[in-house]
């Protein structure tokens, strides 16, 4: 049960202020309340009213209770006036008879309640005591709604870049909670100088209680990390504390609650040795970037969060990262807005990105279900410049399906426009067609239009060189011939053959072949 | 696809809505072949077949090989191709494939 502190009711006698201008009814009202232990401050009209809170603290008093028909200024005039200096501070105002229309304004304007001349006692205590509980709730809600707010910028300040990276790493972080706090968060843990941990949390719900479950792991996280403990060790020992304890509270059990889950995903990356090993519960699978642009899955999406079963299988893969680069990461309320918009969600990155940089923001997150963080984790190396060359995409798409290919032209599109919204129609119409042309070769020709086999491409941009590259790789073996001599008996002949990689050569700014023309890369400078 | 046939000039004309893209092609090839191969008679004849692509913003190599194809189907018949056109992205596709050699292209 709540004290009187924690519920916000005062532990003092409870202080009432008495405007009214007739003393016959002011000396009732004032007698009538000490006797039942309030403590009452009476004044005769509304700028008397005025000094005493000018001189006292609002905060001291509990209620109002003011006629509404003064000699200097109406009820309602210190109603409006009170709302401005303490919209917390209920108060009742007092109406002749059939008043309708009074009562009407004085509720609307934000009256706790009202009550008809002559006053009677037993209404007078009951809505006295209704209008004084909801000072209280109205301060505590307040005093909460600070808090939350001082929590939600305690914890954007702690994820801002350069705050918690240590080593060799640096990193930028973009936040956007759902709410003015977040079960999201991102933490880094430097354990030597070359090795380094980053451990990226997500909390269902998106209240006080998931960012305290968030802080208690990051919290458990670095004391195990400092023992040397494993990280799978750590993830079971934290599934186990949910499954078993946190979930099994009665709150949850009284509630039918289906309990609290923590997607999770931890990152050891080891620059001596060129290595990340990375574990992954309920959370999307980061996205490493070697300097030249390529993307890579480190690791596989799916498996459940913790928190859901007891026996979770807790799996860590290791992957090279050599020559520096960049990891991007993200906790699902990023991939479901990137959904919901048609893009991927390293397009939406970029463009979240973007924003920061010009302070502004995206009008798109407004339609955010869920808290937002994007990390991105620079991984230094020795002349290379990292994070230059930005993914905006990375799709598999079937060997088979050439007959969707609008479907995917649509996608790549929106991508565009949200990452590169000043793109001109001709440049668009140029990457647009090339990558339709080089995928639909790399569907006829390196798959066979088998369903088993996949072309993948990937685009990312250099925001120096405003320059975007895509690649379009499938798994055949290529076709090697001389294009330059090809090119003008097709045009002069109108064969058919190799018509598809006239448009890439004309479309693209450069053109280069890796593997025999498996792998095409086209750059076009925007 | 919409064809219309004026005896008067002798100008078939072919309008194809939006892009000419691979996925369109393959919807109205049968149509412009059964066009193409039916014979025409003698008071029927047309002498030029005009493609209006007037709403078409791209055209990718597999559209480029349906134009081809009409335009192989259309000399055999001893008549001349216009394509109409207004997209300029459209325009530079049939340059850079050097479509302009073998068709009258025309701006509207």
């Amino acid at each position: 049960m709540l004290n009187p502190i924690e519920a916000g009711l005062p532990t003092r006698p409870r202080r009432v202020l008495v405007v009214e201008d007739d003393p016959v009814s002011r000396t009732f009202l004032r007698l009538t309340l000490q006797k039942r232990g309030y403590h009452v401050i009476p004044v005769e009209t509304v700028a008397a009213a005025q000094r005493q809170f000018n001189d006292e603290e609002l905060d001291r008093f509990d209620c109002v209770i003011s006629d509404y028909w003064m000699p200097d200024h109406t009820g309602l005039d210190l109603l409006r006036w009170l709302k401005t200096k303490d919209p917390c501070l209920a108060t009742i105002i007092l109406t002749g008879e059939g008043e309708k229309n009074l009562v009407t304004e004085s509720l609307r304007l934000g009256a706790a309640d009202f009550l008809e001349k002559p006053v009677n006692v037993q209404k007078l205590l009951a809505a006295l005591d209704k209008a004084t509980g909801q000072t209280a709730h109205q301060r505590r809600m307040a005093r909460s709604d600070s808090a939350v707010k001082t929590l939600g910028r305690t914890q954007r300040w702690m994820m801002q870049s350069d705050r918690n990276t240590g080593g060799n790493f640096f990193s930028e972080v973009c936040f956007y909670p759902h709410a003015e706090a977040g079960g999201d968060f991102l933490g880094h843990f430097p354990v030597t100088p070359e090795v380094h941990c980053c451990l990226l949390t997500d909390v269902s719900g998106h209240d006080l209680q998931a960012a305290y479950i968030s802080a208690y792991f990051h919290g458990i996280f670095h004391g195990m990390l400092l023992r040397a403990a494993p990280l799978p060790e750590i993830f079971g020992h934290f599934n186990e504390f949910l499954v078993r304890d946190w979930n099994q509270t009665e709150q949850l059990q009284v509630q039918n609650a289906i309990g609290t889950s923590l997607a999770a995903a931890a990152l050891l990356l080891d620059s001596r040795q060129q290595l990340a090993s990375v574990i992954l519960c309920g959370a999307p699978v980061p996205i490493y970037v070697s300097p030249d642009g390529r993307a890579q899955a480190l690791g596989e999406s799916g498996g459940p969060p913790l928190g859901w079963f007891p026996d979770l299988e807790i799996r860590t893969t290791v992957h090279s990262i050599g020559g520096g680069g960049t990891i991007y990461w993200w906790t699902d309320g990023l991939a479901d807005l990137a959904e919901a918009q048609g893009v991927h969600p390293l397009c939406l990155a970029f463009a979240l990105q973007q924003a920061k940089e010009r302070a502004l923001k995206l009008p798109l997150l407004d339609e955010a279900k869920d808290d937002i963080l994007f990390a991105a984790i620079f991984l230094p190396a020795a002349d290379v410049e990292v994070g230059l060359l930005q993914p905006l995409l990375v799709e598999n798409y079937r060997g088979d399906q050439d007959y969707e290919v609008d479907e995917f032209a649509a996608a790549w599109r929106r991508n565009l426009k949200l990452a590169l919204p000043e793109l001109s129609e001709m440049v668009e119409h140029d990457i647009l067609l090339a990558m339709r042309e080089a995928v639909l070769n790399a569907m006829k020709h390196g798959c066979a239009r088998q369903a088993e086999k996949t072309v993948r491409v990937q685009a990312s941009y250099h925001r120096l060189q405003r320059l975007l590259r895509v690649w379009v790789e499938d798994p055949g073996s290529g076709h090697q011939f001389d294009f330059a001599a090809h090119v003008d008996h097709t045009a002069q002949a109108l064969i058919d053959e190799h018509r598809g990689l006239m448009f890439i050569m004309n479309l693209a700014h450069a053109v280069k072949f890796e593997r025999n023309g498996a792998t095409v890369i086209m750059e076009f400078q925007l | 696809m919409k064809t219309y046939l004026d005896p008067k000039t002798g100008i078939l004309t072919v309008t194809l809505k939006g892009d000419l893209v691979s996925t369109a092609a393959d919807q109205v090839r049968g149509q412009m072949t059964a066009l193409l191969e039916t014979p025409t008679s003698p008071d029927a004849t047309w002498k030029l077949f005009r493609l209006d692509l007037v709403t078409a913003k791209m055209v990718d190599s597999v559209g480029l090989n349906f134009i081809i194809t009409i335009l192989k189907a259309v000399q055999k018949n001893g008549a001349k191709m216009q394509i109409l056109y207004t997209n300029q992205n459209v325009h530079r596709t049939f340059l850079f494939t050097r479509l302009d050699q073998h068709i009258e292209l025309v701006k509207i």
